[in-house]
C-alpha cells in the first residue's frame, strides 16, 4: 500500500516545548500550540451583543486593552477588530470548527461583521523570566515601564524589526503573536539575543 | 591658539562666545539661551553640550549652576549605543527571512533559493550538478508533459467579508465583480489612480458576501495597507471587513495533464470532473478530516490545482501530493520555471512586465476593462491624453532569429541601428529558452507594439546585434485547450 494515504501531518514551526534562553536569567520561551485564534470585526450594537452572547465576554473597547474569561481573551486591535484566542490549548478538532462555525453564522452570514481563523496566520509564543523586558528592548522601540505592571495590558510593535502583538499575561509573563512565517527568524533572534543579557 | 573657536555643540557648531553674546543681549533663562544658540537643539538633546553652557552662563552671570535650572531633558536619558536600540542586527540576523510552511522540504531537496520581498523562495532544484537552466529545461518540461508541484504559499491571501463585498471589489478591480457566481473565481487587474496596473490575482466568491483575493507575493502588504485605507478614508458607507490570510493557508499548486489524476488519489470523494469542477471554480474538501479549499486555476496554462489549508497541514500535504505523484513523474519547480511557464502563455507578472507606466491597454488586456461599470480606482486616469496615446509603449512577444539566442531581460530594442542618435523603442521584460517549443522566447515593451506585429527590430549587445521579430505574447496554446486536457 502506497503511503501517499496516510494521514497528513501537523507540523510545529518550533519543535521544541520550552527552551531556557538564558540560565543566569532564567528565561524561558515556548510555543503555544494548538491555540484557537480568530479574527473577529464590527461595529455595531448588535456584533457586540451577539458576541457576547456566543462567547460570554465582553470585547474590550479602550485602546491596548483585553478582557478575558474562563476559556478565551480578546485582544483589542482596532476600534473594529479584536483577536481572540484560547486560554488553554485544544484539541484541533470539533471544538475548535464548532466555535468557529457558530461565530460565522451568527457574525458573517447575518451581515454583522467578519470572522476569519487565524490560528495559524499566527504563533504564540509564551515569555517568561525577570529579564523578560530586557529580551524584548533589545529589538523594540516600546517603552515598557508602564506596560509591564499592567496585567492584561497589549500592544502592537516592532520587535526586530518584524510586527508583533504582546499581552501581558501576568508579572514577567507574555504571550507574543507573531506572523507564522516570520516566527523562526524571530526565534533565532531571540535565542541570540538572550546570550547578551 | 589665540583664534581657535572653543566649541560646545560639536553638532550644531555653536560656541562659549555664542553663549556669551546671548548673555550679553539679553538672554537670560537657559531655554532662551538654548533657543537662541540652538546649543543642545540637535540629537544629544542637551546632555553633551548644555552642561558646559550651563557652566559659561553661571560664571559669566556670577550666579550658582544649580539655580540656573535646566532645559527640557528627553529620551535617552543616559548615552545609550545603537545596539540597544536596534538589537543585533548582524549575520543571519541582518535582514528578516520569511519561510513558506513548506520550507523545510525544499531544504531536504536541495532547492535553491531566491529572495522574494523577504520571503525565501524555491527557485530550482537542481539535480546532481545541474546548472539552473538545465534544472529550469527538466522542470518545464515535466510540468507540461506530466505534472509538477510548487509552493505558492507566498501569494498573498485576504478575506474579505461584508455585504458590499462585491460592490468593493467592483471599485478596486478593472472588471465586473457583481455577478461571479458563489463557487466561482476571477482574475482581475487593480490599477493605481493614475490607471497604471498596480497588483493582480485571483478572487474566489467563497459565499454570498465573502471573497478570497490573492495578490502578488511582493504587493500583499501595500495591497491590503491600499484597500484598507480605501475602506477608511474614501469608502466609509461599505460594509466590508478585510483580514490578511497570508500566513494562515500553505498553497501547493499542482499543474500538467495528470495533475486530475494526482487530485482524484487524495481527495478520492471530490468530483474532478470539467462540468462539476470546471476551470476558474473552486470547492470546500476534507484531506484525512482536515478542510481545505481546492481552486481550479491555472498561471501555467495547464490543467491545474491550487490547494490552500491550514499552515501546519501544508508540508503533510504536500509531500501526500509528491507521493501521489509519483508514479507520474511528479516534479518540484521553483520560481523561475513558474516564469518560464506563464510566459509561454503570455501571462504578465506585475512588477516584471509592468513597471508603473503600464496601463491595461499598454498591456493589451483592454478585455478586462468594464465598460459598464460607473466607476473604479484608476478608470478616470484611463482616458486622458497621454494615456489614450496610441504610440505608448505596450507589451509584445519576441522571437529572436536564432532560437538558441535568449535576450537580456532589460535589453534595449531599436528599429534600426545605423541611424544617430539610436531611437530607443522599448526593452526585453521577461526572456528565456523555452524546452516546451524548442526556442528562445520573450516578452517586452515596445512603443506602438501592437501595430508592429511580424516586424524585424534590433537589440543591440555590447558586442553583437540581435535580430527579433516582434508577435504576439501568447507563445504556447493559443487555443487554451490544455486548461482541460
Amino acid at each position: 500500500m502506497p503511503n501517499w494515504n496516510s494521514a497528513i501531518k501537523k507540523i510545529d514551526v518550533n519543535d521544541v516545548v520550552s527552551v531556557n534562553l538564558n540560565h543566569h536569567s532564567e528565561l524561558f520561551i515556548s510555543e503555544v500550540e494548538p491555540i484557537m485564534k480568530l479574527n473577529i470585526r464590527g461595529k455595531s450594537r448588535d456584533f457586540l451583543s451577539m458576541i457576547g452572547k456566543i462567547l460570554n465576554i465582553i470585547l474590550p473597547t479602550e485602546t491596548n486593552t483585553s478582557t478575558t474569561n474562563k476559556f478565551i481573551t480578546a485582544i483589542w486591535l482596532s476600534p473594529d477588530e479584536w483577536l481572540i484566542f484560547k486560554n488553554n490549548v485544544t484539541n484541533r478538532g470539533a471544538e475548535e470548527t464548532n466555535i468557529e462555525e457558530n461565530l460565522y453564522k451568527n457574525i458573517s452570514q447575518k451581515k454583522l461583521g467578519s470572522i476569519t481563523n487565524v490560528s495559524d496566520q499566527f504563533v504564540m509564543i509564551n515569555i517568561q523570566g525577570k529579564n523578560l523586558y530586557e529580551l524584548l528592548s533589545s529589538g523594540c522601540p516600546f517603552n515598557f515601564n508602564d506596560f509591564k505592571n499592567k496585567k492584561g495590558a497589549v500592544t502592537q510593535t516592532l520587535l526586530n524589526h518584524t510586527d508583533v502583538i504582546i499581552y501581558n499575561e501576568d508579572i514577567n509573563k507574555i504571550n507574543l503573536f507573531v506572523r507564522r512565517s516570520f516566527s523562526a527568524h524571530l526565534w533565532s533572534w531571540m535565542n541570540d539575543s538572550a546570550r547578551f543579557i | 591658539m589665540g583664534k581657535t573657536k572653543p566649541f560646545l555643540d560639536f553638532q550644531n557648531d555653536s560656541t562659549a562666545n555664542d553663549i556669551k553674546l546671548a548673555l550679553r543681549e539679553g538672554f537670560k533663562s537657559i531655554e532662551h539661551v538654548k533657543r537662541y544658540t540652538t546649543t543642545g537643539m540637535a540629537t544629544d538633546q542637551g546632555k553633551l553640550s548644555n552642561m558646559h553652557a550651563l557652566g559659561i552662563i553661571a560664571e559669566t552671570a556670577g550666579v550658582k549652576m544649580g539655580e540656573l535650572g535646566t532645559t527640557t531633558f528627553r529620551p535617552p536619558y543616559t548615552p545609550l549605543t545603537f545596539g540597544t536600540i536596534v538589537g543585533r542586527n548582524v549575520g543571519e540576523f541582518f535582514d528578516i527571512t520569511r519561510r513558506t510552511p513548506i520550507h523545510d522540504w525544499h531544504v531536504e531537496n536541495k532547492a535553491k533559493f531566491e529572495n522574494v520581498g523577504q520571503w525565501k523562495r524555491a527557485w530550482y532544484y537542481p539535480i546532481d550538478n545541474e546548472n539552473m537552466h538545465e534544472a529550469v529545461q527538466r522542470e518545464s518540461k515535466a510540468a507540461r508533459d506530466s505534472a509538477g508541484i510548487l509552493d505558492a504559499s507566498t501569494l498573498g491571501k485576504i478575506d474579505i467579508q461584508g455585504s458590499d463585498a462585491s460592490e468593493f471589489l467592483n471599485r478596486v478591480y478593472t472588471n465586473a465583480w457583481s455577478k461571479l457566481e458563489i463557487g466561482k473565481c476571477r482574475y482581475g487587474l487593480m490599477l493605481n489612480e493614475d490607471g497604471m496596473v498596480y497588483d493582480d490575482g485571483v478572487t474566489t466568491r467563497l459565499s454570498e458576501n465573502h471573497y478570497l483575493m490573492t495578490t502578488t507575493t511582493g504587493g500583499a502588504a501595500n495591497v491590503l495597507s491600499k484597500l484598507e485605507d480605501y475602506l477608511q478614508t474614501e469608502w466609509p458607507e461599505l460594509d466590508v471587513y478585510l483580514t490578511s490570510v497570508t500566513d494562515h493557508y500553505g498553497t501547493v499548486s499542482i499543474c500538467g495533464p495528470n495533475s486530475k489524476k494526482i487530485l482524484s488519489k487524495i481527495i478520492p470523494d471530490l468530483d474532478l470532473s470539467d462540468k462539476e469542477f470546471p476551470h476558474m471554480s473552486f470547492k470546500n474538501a476534507l484531506i484525512d478530516s482536515i478542510r481545505c479549499r481546492v481552486m481550479r486555476i491555472s498561471f501555467t496554462g495547464e490543467h491545474s490545482y491550487e490547494i490552500n489549508i491550514q499552515a501546519s497541514y501544508a508540508k503533510s500535504v504536500w509531500e501526500k501530493c509528491f507521493e501521489a505523484g509519483k508514479e507520474f513523474n511528479i516534479t518540484p519547480y521553483g520560481t523561475e520555471t513558474m516564469h518560464l511557464l506563464r510566459a509561454e502563455k503570455g501571462f504578465i507578472i506585475a512588477g516584471q512586465d509592468t513597471d508603473g507606466t503600464m496601463t491595461p491597454v499598454d498591456l493589451q488586456m483592454d478585455w478586462i476593462i468594464s465598460k459598464k461599470k460607473y466607476d473604479f480606482i484608476g478608470k478616470r486616469s484611463l482616458y486622458r491624453s497621454d494615456t489614450i496615446r496610441e504610440d505608448r509603449k505596450q507589451l509584445v512577444g519576441l522571437i529572436t532569429d536564432d532560437p538558441k539566442e535568449i535576450l537580456e531581460e532589460g535589453a534595449q530594442i531599436v528599429a534600426e541601428t545605423n541611424k544617430q542618435p539610436v531611437e530607443m523603442l522599448g526593452h526585453v521584460t521577461s526572456s528565456y529558452f523555452s524546452p516546451n517549443l524548442n526556442k528562445s522566447i520573450a516578452l517586452a515593451v515596445v512603443k506602438n507594439g501592437k501595430k508592429l506585429k511580424g516586424q524585424k527590430m534590433f537589440v543591440p549587445m555590447e558586442n553583437k546585434i540581435i535580430n527579433v521579430t516582434i508577435t504576439d505574447t501568447v507563445f504556447l496554446d493559443k487555443e487554451n485547450k490544455r486548461l482541460n486536457a
